[in-house]
């Protein structure tokens, strides 16, 4: 029934957002930033910080979670991860770094905030339900579903057309002849932590939007488990793939809840994953031995 | 022999002890004289709080009155107090260390059923006593003769509660929503679905989630769809917070009251799920408006030393450490556990605040002797529902 689908919707949205900062870096450096959950947690916080603490409005506090995110990505990509690359290390040593820095971030979170969780107060939306067809959905909901195609689009939009789009992808399919054709290598690397941190921070403040109490230092946790789910299902480098597998994912949470019993979501969301792994290892629409971001 | 062996040995001996001595959780305790001791474990941060900072605040007013009246038989109560964070780990680490290096004569706690049924099995085999004052799952006390529960079985407690709702309410259908990973929230779908078909109730839907789930859009569309009369909610806290706020936000109509079980007790729902609290009904072990002498006497010590008005796990702590107190004075002892053990089982008609009648015993099964009362979430406040 439409109520599912725009609670799929809602989900896979977030789960989006949230992968599409796994595929690009994971596209431009061929590494995993498992420190992605902390910085899906450090914006939910910037903005709820914002809005609670400092009485700024919605609209002002969203791109400040952004733009904090993107920062700590940015500074993740300094400290953590550019120097172990810069020694020649494979693919493991700056995946244990960025481990090691979403402990850190975590505790940060913890000594500054505690362990409660938080909220966004129910004043910054419009709590009014609004009916389509036969769904009740409040204005958050479309305002978070509509938001993120918006930024899926623009960004495959970004990607493919803009010349930094073209330097990213240059990047990613061969690091070395980009820089030998005069690209600037670190940079172009420093702005895809800060564009894949900032969506994943705007994930977060989606998720802290949607459900209350949920806003907490250990809140990445979940989502980051069933964000490598979605590349691995949908392509690890592949912004289609990403929404494709979003989709997937969030699909199988639903069926799996209304037709089999709650019990079993993880199971079938994982179960997906599995077969995926099996049947077509490189994802949906991933590529084997070829970059496509 | 080869020195440098048992120096290497020694080093590494020293240093995992010193990794073990720092290891240990924080205890807090009172230094005395003819003391006797007693442990108090309770989830005092992590996902519990609600309900372990509330325990700790009732158990500590009790032990410091206690102590202002000359202690127990003079004997000065010192109350250890241990946070076990909500981690089934942290809780053994602090069982062991108070049997073991407090040599506490007893213990209150944990906050969990789902921890008790981890831990209380060490206290069983190590012969030391502990009353429940928040487990309400099913079991507790059968996990041994050390083993005492003064707070209500959910068994007890539930078939009242739906009992008077169906008074009032008159419902015919209802749908279950627990979670499937905890002790208390299994139980309370077990003993939900058993006084469904007690009152011949038709049982529409039944949904589950896990202990930390924020999202319950999913299930609660289900249950929205199949109908019920009224949705029975086996959760603690933070969860009950969620699922009544997104409940009402996807348009469960008000007429549709939750009935939760004993994790709906603690103030924190109500401030939590605000206007979308108002109508749940459960069923309570203690109530502000009680009919025990002592209870206006505490309420209003609690309020002097707190600031905030006590909720129903500081007045079932407060009575676990008067219960605690009374089998100390009765078995006349500092130290022997086993004599404690027994002059619990004998204890007759403390006086306490939780319950109907203001006085307590243990059942033969060591469970509590009291009965509860039900109430309302109405205006903010919990109001009693007869």
């Amino acid at each position: 029934m439409l109520q599912q689908v725009f609670n799929t919707l809602i989900n896979a949205s977030i789960y989006a957002l949230f992968a599409m900062g796994y595929a690009l870096v994971f596209g431009v450096l061929d590494i995993l930033n498992l420190a992605h959950g902390a910085i899906f947690m450090l914006g939910a916080f910037t903005a709820v910080q914002a809005v609670l603490g400092w009485h700024w409005p919605l609209v002002l506090a969203i791109p400040l979670g952004m733009v904090v995110g993107g920062a700590v990505g940015v500074v993740l990509d300094l400290v953590a991860v550019a120097p172990l690359q810069a020694r020649g290390s494979g693919f493991l040593t700056p995946l244990i770094s960025t481990i090691a820095a979403g402990i850190v971030f975590e505790n940060i979170s913890l000594g500054l905030f505690g362990p409660d969780a938080y909220s966004f107060p129910t004043s910054v939306f419009p709590q009014t339900p609004i009916t389509i067809g036969g769904a009740v959905v409040q204005p958050v909901d479309l305002f978070v579903i509509g938001l993120t195609v918006c930024l899926m689009v623009g960004l495959t939009a970004m990607l493919r057309y803009s010349t930094l789009g073209k330097a990213i992808r240059a990047v990613a399919a061969n690091r070395l002849a980009a820089q030998l054709l005069g690209i600037n290598v670190a940079r172009v690397v420093a702005i895809t932590f800060f564009l894949a941190s900032a969506l994943g921070a705007l994930a977060g403040i989606f998720y802290g939007l949607e459900l209350q109490d949920s806003i907490s230092f250990n809140m990445g946790g979940s989502v980051q488990l069933r964000g490598l789910a979605v590349i691995v299902v949908g392509g690890m480098d592949s912004i289609p793939g990403v929404m494709l597998g979003a989709l997937a994912l969030a699909s199988s949470e639903t069926i799996g809840i209304t037709e089999i019993g709650s019990s079993y979501t993880d199971a079938i969301a994982f179960g997906l994953l599995f077969l995926i792994l099996i049947v077509r290892p490189s994802g949906i629409l991933g590529r084997r031995g070829s970059r496509v971001v | 022999m080869n020195f440098r062996h048992v120096r290497g040995a020694a080093l590494a001996l020293g240093v995992t002890a010193c990794l073990t001595a720092v290891g240990q959780p924080a205890l807090v305790s009172h230094a005395g004289g003819g003391t006797v001791s007693v442990g108090l474990v309770a989830d005092i941060t992590g996902a519990s709080s609600v309900y372990g900072v509330s325990i700790r605040d009732g158990a500590q007013l009790a032990a410091d009155q206690l102590n202002k009246a000359g202690g127990i038989r003079g004997n000065h109560l010192n109350l250890i107090v241990g946070d076990s964070a909500t981690s089934k780990s942290q809780v053994v680490n602090l069982y062991q260390q108070m049997i073991n290096s407090n040599h506490v004569i007893g213990i209150i706690g944990p906050t969990l059923s789902s921890e008790a049924f981890v831990v209380d099995p060490i206290a069983q085999q190590a012969g030391v006593p502990v009353i429940a004052t928040s487990n309400t799952a099913a079991g507790i006390s059968k996990m041994g003769n050390y083993i005492f529960r003064m707070s209500l079985g959910e068994g007890d407690v539930i078939p009242l509660t739906i009992k008077t709702a169906l008074s009032h309410l008159h419902f015919k259908k209802v749908a279950i929503l627990y979670g499937n990973d905890n002790a208390f929230t299994i139980g309370d779908n077990t003993v939900f679905a058993a006084v469904a078909k007690q009152f011949h109730l038709t049982v529409v839907d039944t949904e589950t989630f896990a202990t930390g789930d924020k999202n319950f859009k999913v299930q609660l569309t289900k249950i929205k769809g199949a109908k019920p009369d009224a949705i029975l909610v086996g959760a603690l806290a933070p969860e009950a917070v969620l699922i009544l706020n997104q409940g009402r936000q996807l348009g469960i109509p008000t007429s549709v009251h939750f009935i939760g079980g004993n994790g709906f007790n603690s103030p924190a729902v109500i401030s939590g799920a605000g206007a979308n609290a108002e109508g749940a009904i459960e069923g309570t072990a203690w109530f502000p408006t009680g009919k025990s002498a002592l209870n206006q006497h505490f309420i209003s010590a609690y309020k002097a030393r707190y600031g905030k008005a006590p909720d129903q796990f500081a007045a079932q702590a407060y009575d676990g450490v008067n219960i605690m107190a009374a089998g100390i004075k009765a078995a006349n002892t500092t130290s022997d556990r086993s004599a404690l053990r027994a002059a619990l089982t004998k204890l007759k008609n403390v006086p306490v605040v939780t319950g109907a009648s203001g006085t307590f015993s243990f059942t033969p099964t060591r469970d509590a002797g009291e009965l509860g009362t039900v109430q309302i979430i109405q205006h903010g406040q919990f109001v009693q529902y007869t």
